[in-house]
């Protein structure tokens, strides 16, 4: 039996297809930051800049697209003679390809509109993202993040794909536990005190902590997902 | 040509519900197949899962003795065309079809823009506002011009109207004879399609009736009939599938062939013989195992 090797047309459908709904999601996000920038005058310690602003929706956007992608791309390729296996890896490497996408453009976007702050006369000052290397260690964990967020949406589009509406809210418990550690690693968030097993340490504070957290919660995600989709009955009717 | 398909003992379960009881049957290549039961038999679950849509509860479907779940080789020969939904389907049929082409290595351009024409659809309309019967038709397209090795039609026809059925068994017959593969066609409407049958698959009630060549099975029923008791008579000890009187006149459907010798006896008797369709088969022989 050959073995299934990635897919790489599987792979360019998922990342294409994504993308294509990112491209409108980016475009409507720059138009709302235009309309924060004119309406919202600024603020003593300038406007929130597009990096930061962007976070949050960016973040969400990847929710959605997780929470998607079984039914968007599970059925369609199976039908067409292609592997779960295929599919899984052409979903895991289309998000990481959009989530590194996601995380470059605001970067960009960001960047531009310092330079008009900069070297024009329009009357805006940005927050900063940070110096030096500053602002790296935020890209890393943005994309980190955004990552997560779309793992954990593919986990709660496969739990109601396979197991229905009341076992589906179950996957959202999990997946509420997910992101909580998720904040933990990468935000200053304190969960210690709602979760009483988890240590209180600021782990936010050391990088490098944040970092390895957040793979290893990564690689969770991804060994779960291989197991639910591995053998997964595809739905034949949308019901 | 390869491609034998094997089903070794399937049995499909769903929690309390046996969908298929330890079906086992094998089907040649190259042919076209019947695949006839009557609502709930389990067409569908036993098509759903040569296609790896799903796992079998236990038993295994092989391809040339390979297991085709999960295998790439084996489910790329397969495409299963069923009844599916297209309400959220916003793409319009030409990005339908380059999707199908993206992903299948013997798919015809050509053959689908002549089917496309043939089924008169529309390219300009997205695929969630056609009718049931275009979308049946676009469906049709998809199956015939990706020429998998292993095409599976269920129910394909569904809202198409007669002449549009008419086209699509014609063209089935048409590319089965300079394309030759394995065709399943899953239906009821057996009347309509028999003439397209190489073999016939009956199952009833999750179990398999029987899997013959379809001349071979037909050859196997009779209809007699004559005078109530000459009939009576020469059907005694038949496998009787179905019986009508009308005044003095009995015509008795028969399954198992009586031997030649007792057939000329019966004409010499003056017995009408006469063959009997896969449809009256299909009835009788499903009936009786209620």
């Amino acid at each position: 039996m050959k073995k299934t090797k990635v897919n790489p047309k599987v792979v360019s459908d998922i990342f294409y297809e994504q993308f294509k709904w990112s491209l409108w999601f980016l475009c409507i996000l720059v138009a709302i930051h235009i309309v924060v920038l004119f309406f919202f005058p600024n603020s003593e310690a300038g406007i929130v800049n597009f990096f930061e602003f962007s976070s949050y929706s960016t973040a969400v956007f990847m929710l959605v697209c997780g929470i998607m992608a079984v039914y968007v791309f599970f059925t369609s390729h199976v039908q067409q003679g292609v592997t779960r296996k295929e599919v899984y890896l052409g979903v895991v490497i289309g998000a990481f390809g959009l989530a590194l996408f996601l995380t470059l453009v605001p970067l960009v976007v960001n960047g531009v509109e310092f330079l008009l702050a900069e070297y024009t006369a329009l009357p805006f000052t940005f927050t900063s993202i940070g110096s030096g290397s500053e602002w790296l260690v935020e890209a890393i964990f943005y994309l980190l993040n955004i990552l997560t967020y779309y793992l954990v949406g593919w986990l709660i589009g496969v739990g109601y794909y396979r197991f229905g509406w009341i076992i589906g809210f179950l996957f959202i418990a999990a997946a509420i536990l997910a992101l909580s550690l998720n904040d933990y690693f990468l935000k200053d968030d304190n969960i210690s005190s709602a979760i009483p097993w988890i240590p209180d340490i600021q782990v936010y504070a050391s990088t490098p902590a944040a970092i390895a957290g957040s793979l290893v919660l990564i690689a969770v995600l991804l060994a779960v997902m291989r197991l639910l989709t591995k053998r997964m009955a595809i739905k034949m009717y949308a019901n | 040509m390869n491609g034998k398909i094997d089903f070794h003992n399937i049995t499909l379960r769903f929690k309390k519900f046996e969908a298929l009881k330890d079906i086992s049957f094998s089907l040649d290549t190259g042919k076209i197949h019947g695949l006839i039961g009557r609502n709930g038999a389990g067409k569908t679950s036993l098509l759903s899962l040569l296609a790896a849509f799903r796992e079998t509860t236990d038993g295994q479907i092989t391809i040339d003795g390979e297991p085709i779940f999960e295998n790439p080789d084996k489910m790329q020969q397969i495409l299963f065309v069923y009844d599916k939904s297209y309400a959220e389907e916003y793409d319009k049929i030409p990005a339908m079809l380059e999707f199908v082409e993206r992903h299948r290595p013997y798919y015809d351009k050509e053959y689908a823009d002549y089917l496309v024409k043939r089924f008169k659809l529309p390219l300009d309309k997205s695929v969630n506002k056609l009718s049931k019967g275009m979308q049946s038709a676009m469906n049709a397209v998809i199956g015939l011009a990706s020429r998998a090795p292993i095409t599976i039609f269920d129910e394909a026809y569904l809202g198409m109207d007669a002449p549009t059925r008419e086209i699509f068994y014609q063209e089935i017959l048409a590319d089965q004879s300079e394309h030759p593969r394995t065709f399943i066609l899953s239906t009821h409407l057996v009347s309509e399609m028999d003439y397209l049958f190489d073999n016939v698959v009956i199952i009833n009630q999750g179990r398999l009736v029987l899997n013959e060549d379809y001349e071979t099975l037909t050859a196997r029923g009779a209809s007699i009939t004559g005078a109530a008791e000459q009939v009576d008579d020469f059907t005694s000890g038949m496998k009787i599938l179905n019986e009508q009187k009308l005044g003095g006149t009995k015509k008795v459907m028969v399954y198992g062939v009586p031997d030649e010798q007792r057939l000329s006896a019966a004409s010499q008797q003056g017995l009408d013989i006469g063959p009997v369709s896969l449809q009256d088969l299909f009835i009788h022989l499903t009936e009786e195992e209620q």
